[in-house]
């Protein structure tokens, strides 16, 4: 699995699916509009010889006509009327009784209508209206043969899908491949890491003339710097297994603890650092990804701050801010970083490195909200909102 | 034979009195026959009762030889029919109560 292997299966297999049920469509599409049409020239012509039989019977009623009765033909078959040529009913046997003569043959609900123009008009007869019920194309049409096209697209299904996993298994296996060197060199990282800090932290009560005690501090602060991108390059792992721990996190407790993990940084660009604690809000979160979100949005400041500037952290009860003195950014540049990051990139184009696009992920994850002000030249801030 | 005379007397003027505009004018001279006759030929070729109407209604107005429906010989041996008296609106009355009565809807069943 990589990330976006189920957004790709569905397009792909919605796209394959679509056109070929179209496809499908199209075909037996025409080939029941052709038996439609075959299917209403032969009705017309029974029609039309049913026409002819009342017609025939009519001319022997017109010799008749002095007749006090006349008896109007009817048959089994059918029903029928007569219209004189101003469309007003003569006689009828028909259920129907609203015709419509701009059509020559048509369905009326259970029944199809059929009407033909006759002369001489007998009895005033100039249309005979035929009625005939079960007769419509639907009722004569034998609907097992649509399981042709179901079983047809039943196989594609299964064949698409098919395809679609066997086009992905060998990007899957790529990934795999990276997403275990990453795992292997990251694990391999970490113990002279931490061989480097313990043996920091055990330097820490002995006392150095200042000029060693500054090449010290700028060691601790690199490899601060190593930690953050060790951490970093753990989270970013490719392999989407990474679990979610939820626990209750004190934001501004979290914010204070990060700050002071950053404190030689701030201190080696005599940065000074403000918080404001307006509320002390409290979120479900996962604390370790929490930990990177802050730790780069407070890398990017320090990195992009002049020295001798503040940077300014506010906590509300539903978002913090950090706003840095730094060099900014055009606004061109903020809405490129969303762009970038809104699709599923691990692009890591110089100048913002790995950094935001973790914060991305971290907000994707947990539905935040993230807005960026920026003015070069004058600073950034970056708010985030839970 | 007396009470005869006048019983045929008061039919024929009650008879007269509560006659319509069609009976007075066309019943009168033709037989039920011929007027069923008429009719047939005029719905044969004119079909509606409007356009059967206006057709007839031409020809009283104005007969002549093309637009009479009778075959020649009988228009050689009897004559053209003469002009209506009636006015358009009366024969147009009378015309009307003619072609309900005879009617093919009337005696289909």
């Amino acid at each position: 699995m990589f990330s976006g292997e189920k957004r790709t299966v569905f397009l792909v297999l919605s796209i394959y699916l679509i056109s070929t049920i179209l496809l499908v469509v199209a075909i037996f599409g025409t080939y029941f509009y052709v038996e439609k049409e075959k299917y209403k020239v032969s009705l017309e012509k029974q029609f039309e010889k049913d026409t002819i039989k009342v017609h025939t019977k009519l001319e022997h009623l017109h010799q008749m006509s002095f007749k006090e009765k006349l008896e109007y033909p009817r048959y089994e078959e059918f029903e029928s009327a007569i219209y004189d040529n101003d469309k007003n009913l003569i006689f009828s046997t028909m259920k129907s009784k609203n015709i419509d003569f701009m059509q020559k043959i048509y369905n009326n609900g259970n029944s199809v209508i059929f009407i033909h123009n006759v002369s001489p008009y007998y009895l005033g007869a100039a249309y005979i209206v035929i009625e005939k019920e079960g007769v419509s194309f639907l009722d004569t049409f034998d609907k097992r043969i649509l399981f042709v096209p179901l079983a047809i697209l039943l196989l594609i299904i299964i064949t698409s899908y098919s395809i679609v996993k066997i086009i992905l298994k060998p990007i899957q296996e790529n990934i795999k491949a990276l997403d275990d060197f990453i795992k292997d060199t990251t694990h391999e990282l970490n113990t002279p890491i931490a061989t480097i800090q313990s043996n920091l932290e055990l330097l820490e009560n002995t006392h150095f003339e200042p000029k060693v005690f500054k090449k010290i501090n700028r060691i601790k602060i690199a490899t601060i710097n190593i930690k953050k991108l060790y951490e970093d390059l753990v989270f970013l792992r490719l392999n989407k297994a990474v679990q979610s721990n939820l626990e209750t996190v004190d934001i501004s407790l979290l914010v204070s603890e990060r700050v002071d993990y950053f404190k030689l940084l701030l201190e080696s660009k005599n940065i000074k650092i403000i918080v404001k604690e307006n509320a002390k809000p409290i979120q479900e979160i996962d604390r370790s990804k929490l930990i990177r979100l802050m730790d780069n949005l407070l890398s990017n400041a320090i990195k992009y701050s002049h020295k001798e500037t503040t940077i300014t952290i506010e906590i509300n009860q539903n978002n913090f801010k950090i706003q840095d003195q730094g060099i900014g950014m055009d606004q061109k540049d903020v809405e490129n970083i969303f762009k970038r990051y809104t699709r599923f990139s691990t692009d890591t184009q110089s100048g913002f490195g790995i950094g935001y696009n973790i914060i991305y992920q971290i907000i994707k994850e947990y539905n935040l909200d993230i807005h960026i002000d920026s003015k070069k030249g004058v600073g950034t801030c970056v708010e985030i909102r839970f | 034979m007396c009470r005869n005379k006048i019983l045929i007397f008061l039919l024929f003027v009650t008879t007269s009195l509560f006659a319509d505009i069609f009976e007075s004018n066309c019943v009168s001279c033709h037989a039920y026959g011929q007027l069923n006759k008429f009719y047939s030929q005029y719905t044969l070729q004119y079909s509606s009762k409007e356009k059967t109407l206006q057709a007839m209604k031409e020809f009283l107005q104005n007969p002549s030889y093309e637009k009479s429906m009778m075959p020649r010989g009988f228009l050689n041996r009897f004559g053209l029919k003469e002009k209506t008296e009636l006015t358009d609106d009366q024969l147009t009355q009378a015309l009307q109560i003619y072609l309900e009565r005879y009617s093919f809807s009337n005696k289909l069943y």
